[in-house]
């Protein structure tokens, strides 16, 4: 019977030859892999696509709470109140206002 | 010696006759039962329903009217004749969530899922589901798988929207009755002086207590009581003899719709609000806005706005016909927000033209306003916020030696962050400056900073 190793044990080689076959197995592996993928996607696709000719035919995005969310804007939370205009030395027309404070008045 | 390969091809049949011999019998019912499988394997594929016959089917057709209960009893009689068709319960989970049952919705949705795990469009109606259940931890996952799946499909910029709302609002209240408060602390360069003449730099503590009721909370329409108080305390003994003091109480109300794909929101409300300085009422103020929202693509939106304001001041001041400030104002614009960054950023540009008719002559103006403004989702979740603003007014019937017109520019900054999802701190700087060429007098520069806490609840 051949023997498939004769002598002590060449680790180098040993080593080559294991990288030389991981190397080829992972070629083959890698075209079969990517095909696997390909077959993978290819389903999800179509279902995307039909998915979609479906809801938008039932008008299934009409809904007002996702319309509602198209409709959103930048976050807006009370802001800081301000005193009223009259603070900005306003005209001297008399008010009540100009009469407390007279000096303050333009 | 037998040739090795010969011998075992003789064990081999020897043990193929054997093994047919002795199990022929007992395997014939098992390939019948794999062959009639095989045979009408494109009649099991055939128990999902198309989506023709789906989209034409009258539960399809009661949907497409808006009758939901309908549809919902329509799409159960179809699991019948279709069982676990995921799109049927996709559907099915559709109704519910329209009917309100979103409990039952969500059910319907992972029954499906289960069935069709890849379904894009099932995962994102459960999220939309999960969103108005409030459950924002589980919505924000299915969203970001969609996005991540189908980022340029309806789903994912749909998707998008919903992530940019989760990220930078807290989750909506499912109560009737909500609330803000906001407590504050500002110092104001243009504070005026009180009669003893002291400096007019001032900071202020101030309190906000906004308290909003929904009459009506559906989807589509909103309709909302609203009441808030506003409060302010000045250390200086002299600026706090202002002690003004704000209320309001007012009404609005929002519908949504979508009118040929776009989506649109008319919207109108009412507020009255009452000022008061040192106990006596300084005046009050009526107001009516009226809106529409309306879609622009997919990624920008715009408001058209009229608002219509009548004040009423307690004292009109030494003549009435030149000083009394009561009257009409009115304004009209429009408004847009452009998204970028995945709606983590907004430049928005405004434009609005105002008219004021009062008692007084001196009150009646008109002016145009633009404004510029970009906001956006900074490092650490900070919201960022930077705007400008410029108008041109002119008195209209200005009773002075001269015609008086102004220009009046601002520029607003400001940084907040939720501390938790209820509770956000923000800071902000803002400068006004108002120029009346031919009445000097009259012009001031104006800048307040501030912080904040605001809780809602």
């Amino acid at each position: 019977m051949p023997r498939l190793i004769t002598g002590p044990i060449d680790f180098s080689r040993a080593l080559m030859i294991g990288a030389t076959i991981a190397i080829f197995a992972f070629q083959v592996q890698t075209p079969a892999a990517q095909a696997q993928e390909a077959e993978a996607v290819t389903p999800r696709t179509e279902l995307l696509r039909s998915d979609l000719a479906i809801d938008r035919s039932m008008g299934a995005f009409n809904d007002p709470a996702i319309l509602r969310q198209r409709l959103q804007t930048p976050p807006e939370w009370p802001a800081p109140r301000t005193m009223p205009p009259y603070s900005q030395k306003p005209l001297n027309d008399g008010s009540n206002f100009c009469k407390l404070y007279p000096n303050n008045c333009g | 010696m037998k040739n090795p390969k010969a011998g075992m091809a003789e064990i081999a049949g020897q043990c193929i006759q054997g093994w047919n011999m002795r199990n022929r019998n007992r395997l014939l019912p098992i390939f019948l039962l794999a062959g009639a499988i095989f045979v009408n394997w494109p009649g099991l594929a055939q128990a999902r329903i198309s989506g023709e016959a789906f989209v034409a089917s009258p539960a399809a057709n009661a949907f497409k009217a808006g009758d939901f209960n309908g549809a919902l009893a329509g799409f159960e009689a179809m699991l019948t004749e279709h069982p676990d068709d995921p799109l049927i319960l996709r559907y099915i989970g559709i109704s519910h969530d329209r009917l309100g049952d979103f409990a039952a919705a969500r059910k319907a949705y992972e029954r499906s899922l289960a069935i069709e795990p890849d379904s894009v469009s099932t995962r994102y109606f459960l999220a939309v589901t999960e969103y108005k259940l409030g459950d924002n931890d589980a919505a924000r996952k299915d969203f970001q798988s969609v996005t991540d799946v189908a980022p340029a499909s309806d789903y994912g910029r749909s998707a998008t929207e919903f992530l940019a709302a989760i990220g930078t609002a807290p989750a909506p209240e499912p109560t009737r009755l909500s609330g803000f408060f906001q407590l504050g602390f500002q110092g104001d360069s243009n504070v005026n002086a009180g009669p003893g003449g002291s400096a007019n730099r001032n900071e202020a503590f101030s309190e906000y207590l906004g308290i909003e009721y929904a009459l009506v909370k559906t989807p589509a329409l909103t309709v909302s009581l609203k009441g808030s108080g506003y409060f302010t305390q000045y250390p200086d003994p002299v600026a706090n003899d202002y002690d003004l003091m704000q209320g309001s109480v007012g009404m609005d109300t929002s519908y949504v719709t979508a009118m040929g794909g776009v989506p649109v929101m008319p919207g109108i409300a009412y507020n009255y609000s009452k000022t008061w300085l040192r106990g006596n009422s300084y005046g009050g103020n009526h107001s009516v806005v009226a809106s529409l929202g309306f879609g622009l693509g997919s990624n920008a939106m715009a408001t058209a706005k009229y608002s219509w304001s009548m004040a009423d001041l307690t004292d009109d001041g030494t003549a009435p016909a030149t000083t009394s400030r009561d009257g009409v104002s009115q304004s009209a614009g429009l408004s847009t927000n452009i998204f970028f960054a995945n709606r983590k950023a907004a430049l928005t540009l405004g434009y609005d033209y105002g008219w004021a008719n009062t008692e007084g002559d001196n009150g009646d103006t008109a002016s145009h306003s633009g404004s510029a403004g970009l906001w956006g989702r900074l490092p650490w979740e900070i919201d960022g916020q930077l705007s400008y603003g410029i108008s041109r007014t002119d008195y209209t019937s200005y009773r002075g030696p001269l015609p008086r017109e102004s220009t009046t520019r601002s520029i607003n900054v400001s940084l907040a962050r939720n501390i938790t999802e209820k509770i956000k701190a923000s800071v902000a700087v803002s400068d006004v400056v108002e120029e009346s060429p031919d009445y000097p007098d009259m012009s001031y520069d104006r800048t307040i900073y501030s912080f904040s806490l605001g809780y809602q609840f």
